[in-house]
């Protein structure tokens, strides 16, 4: 390996290191001196400089001066440092907040080592555009990597701090003292009763619209409207959707109860547009040959849909409804005004009366959170929440990855 | 006994009116919350479009939380927007097959976690970080909304600006590689610039899931009726229209619940505006690759 090479190589090692103290000494708060963040800027800038003076030497072009002006920018940064004040104060500018040099020293140790390890892809490559796609694509993985990163994070917290808390008890009584005790299993059935509802009523909904929209309509005013309506349900916020079920399903249809078939309902119009978009796909994905095959030997379009269309389908339907339901499992804005209360309903009992459900409760036992010990009744309810939604869609997801491709 | 062709005309027009309940149901949201809009518009006319909120002088000013509203999702998209356009690279231009294949669900089940799950882990982790690191007043900020929001707005941006550069024809791609263009030389001028509004339409959309937001904004924006002071401070508390109508709807009667459905009227509004840029927007994208449907 070249020099350059060895130089380059060098300098990306030190800006991962010091990128990854940067970030641990954030995560953890811990307290910074202000040379351990000078000391690892000047290391990188010195390094900068070797880079692109062996460039220079070796090569006799100029464009090793780049990284030595970075090497420049790196130093000065490491330099004014010096004059962060321990704890700079805002609140002279109504802002109330006080951010310790900690913070700031930590936080240049990480965009400057992410930043330095990004330029130490050119001297690599020997200043080619070689090297302008390998440092873009170090940075494209670190996006990457960022995006699932919180993902790993709620996953590893929820499971570590709810775990404790599921038992027995919590998963087979009712609500104890405001939360402080017993478990929430009225909630877990009432998540299920109307999860349920709400499956039994858009099925059919979606799958019509999503026919009608595949099989028999053409370009025309009345296509576009519906797929401007089915777009603008799907974006639709889904406090928006409880308003309106508060506003018509409670208020006029069950005169001012929340019930149990109020909350299915919204929760219902809120998937529908879910339900219709991916059954559409799947029908769409059928090939027109086997319409024209089946139209060809006398078939009416209603028998060639019902037995052509359809039943190649339906995994593509069924993993569209069920992506639907784990998102209304999910949901706590569209029940909170319709279906739902904290304790005392007991498990469901009818289509008219209210229910208790996990997303809700766990924004209550949340609410509570200080004025009495909920918290890890809080967490063990998070972690049920997630297992139940993220088993819905995992199953989902399995089930249309393995019918991909079947045309 | 009806006809064959009776039948299927019948057929037909079920299809069309199960179809048709869609368009219902959006002008039943729009009319249902007009009716309990109404009263509160009566009463204060443009007075509910004022700054001030107190209950006690019978002042309803909704700015706060409409300002409130969209300073979260910028916030949010200045958090995503990046994240998102890298992983979005990666999955549709960069990544194996194989890798695809195992990401692209994982992405999804991110999308797939509950808003409320959100908003608990948002306050109880990163507002108490927040809080011991910076000093607030409390566990509430702006800052903590636009960070949780824009984890939350990342799927949908990364799942539809992939699907955008994944539309973008092969041949144009392989043109430039054979010019002699590098991989990343070709992402930079011809797919991201081909894909731009299927991008754009993405972004759109994520801002609209940032505005709509609720459950995981209400337990983290300190739900204060108030502007931040001064108006860019992100680590103070306020409200946004959705946060309002969850923590407000609760505790309130009278004419409160009404202008409570006028922040939803302006919220549907505000959202369905957006999601019909953003579906324009994709249209344009499909048809300038695969020609009018």
């Amino acid at each position: 390996m070249s020099g350059r090479k060895l130089i380059a190589l060098w300098l990306f090692v030190v800006s991962v290191v010091v990128a990854l103290m940067g970030f641990w000494f954030m995560a953890t708060r811990a307290s910074m001196d202000y040379w351990v963040m000078a000391g690892s800027l000047i290391l990188i800038s010195i390094t900068c400089y070797l880079s692109g003076v062996h460039h220079y030497l070796t090569t006799k072009n100029r464009h090793g001066r780049y990284i030595i002006l970075y090497g420049s920018v790196v130093l000065m940064v490491a330099g004014l440092s010096i004059y962060i004040p321990d704890v700079l104060d805002l609140r002279p500018w109504e802002i109330y907040t006080r951010i310790p040099s900690d913070f700031f020293f930590s936080f240049f140790m990480l965009i400057i080592g992410i930043l330095s390890s990004y330029v130490s892809f050119r001297p690599f490559h020997n200043f080619t555009k070689e090297g302008a796609q390998s440092g873009a694509y170090y940075i494209i993985h670190l996006s990457i990597i960022f995006t699932l990163f919180p993902l790993f994070l709620i996953m590893f917290n929820i499971i570590t701090r709810g775990m404790g808390g599921i038992t027995w008890e919590f998963l087979t009584e009712d609500i104890v003292s405001m939360g402080e005790k017993g478990g929430v299993y009225p909630a877990i059935l009432g998540t299920l009763a109307m999860i349920s509802l709400t499956a039994i009523i858009v099925l059919p909904l979606g799958v019509g619209t999503a026919i009608y929209l595949a099989e028999y309509a053409r370009k025309g005013l009345a296509v576009r409207v519906i797929r401007t309506a089915v777009n603008i349900l799907q974006g639709t916020p889904s406090i928006v959707h409880g308003l309106f079920g508060y506003a018509f399903f409670v208020l006029i249809l069950f005169n001012g109860q929340k019930c149990l078939l109020a909350g299915a309902l919204t929760l219902a119009i809120l998937t529908l547009p879910i339900v219709t978009r991916s059954a559409e796909e799947a029908l769409n994905a059928v090939p027109g040959e086997l319409r024209d095959a089946s139209l060809a030997l006398g078939a009416t379009k209603w028998q060639t849909i019902k037995k052509v269309v359809i039943p190649p389908s339906m995994p593509g339907i069924l993993t569209g409804t069920v992506l639907g339901i784990g998102r209304a499992a999910g949901e706590t804005a569209p029940i909170m005004f319709t279906a739902v209360y904290f304790s005392g309903t007991g498990t469901p009992s009818g289509l008219l009366r209210p229910i208790m459900a996990l997303p809700y409760h766990l924004l209550s036992l949340y609410r509570l959170v200080g004025y009495r010990d909920v918290e890890p009744q809080a967490w063990a309810t998070a972690l049920l929440l997630l297992i139940i939604v993220l088993g819905i869609n995992l199953s989902a997801i399995i089930v249309r990855e393995k019918y991909r491709q079947r045309f | 006994m009806v006809s064959r062709r009776v039948k299927d005309k019948l057929v037909h027009l079920t299809f069309f009116g199960i179809a048709a309940l869609s368009v219902v149901i959006i002008s039943f949201i729009f009319i249902f919350l007009f009716i309990r809009a109404y009263p509160a518009i009566d009463t204060f006319g443009t007075g509910l479009l004022g700054s001030e909120w107190n209950v006690s002088r019978n002042k309803f000013g909704l700015l706060p939380a409409m300002y409130g509203s969209v300073f979260v999702a910028v916030g949010a998209l200045a958090v995503a927007v990046p994240l998102g356009l890298g992983a979005a690279i990666y999955l549709s231009e960069i990544a194996p097959e194989r890798v695809r294949m195992i990401l692209k669900p994982l992405i999804e089940l991110l999308a797939g976690i509950p808003s409320i799950v959100y908003g608990f882990i948002g306050a109880i982790l990163l507002g108490r970080y927040l809080y011991d690191t910076f000093g607030m007043r409390g566990v509430n900020s702006f800052l903590a909304a636009m960070l949780v929001l824009g984890i939350m707005a990342l799927p949908i941006i990364v799942s539809m600006s992939d699907d955008a550069m994944k539309a973008v024809p092969k041949d144009l791609k392989d043109a430039s590689l054979a010019l002699g263009a590098t991989r990343w030389q070709t992402i930079r001028k011809v797919t991201i610039p081909a894909a731009i509004s299927g991008i754009t339409s993405a972004v759109i959309m994520g801002m609209g899931r940032a505005i709509g937001e609720t459950m995981a904004v209400m337990l983290i924006i300190g739900s204060v009726m108030k502007m931040p002071v001064p108006f860019f401070n992100v680590f103070d508390t306020g409200n946004t229209l959705t946060a309002l109508i969850a923590v407000q709807m609760g505790e309130s009667h009278g004419i409160i619940i009404n202008v409570l459905f006028t922040a939803g009227i302006m919220l549907f509004t505000i959202v369905a505006v957006m999601s019909v840029i953003s579906d324009i927007l994709q249209t344009r994208t499909t048809e300038k690759f695969e020609g009018k449907r």
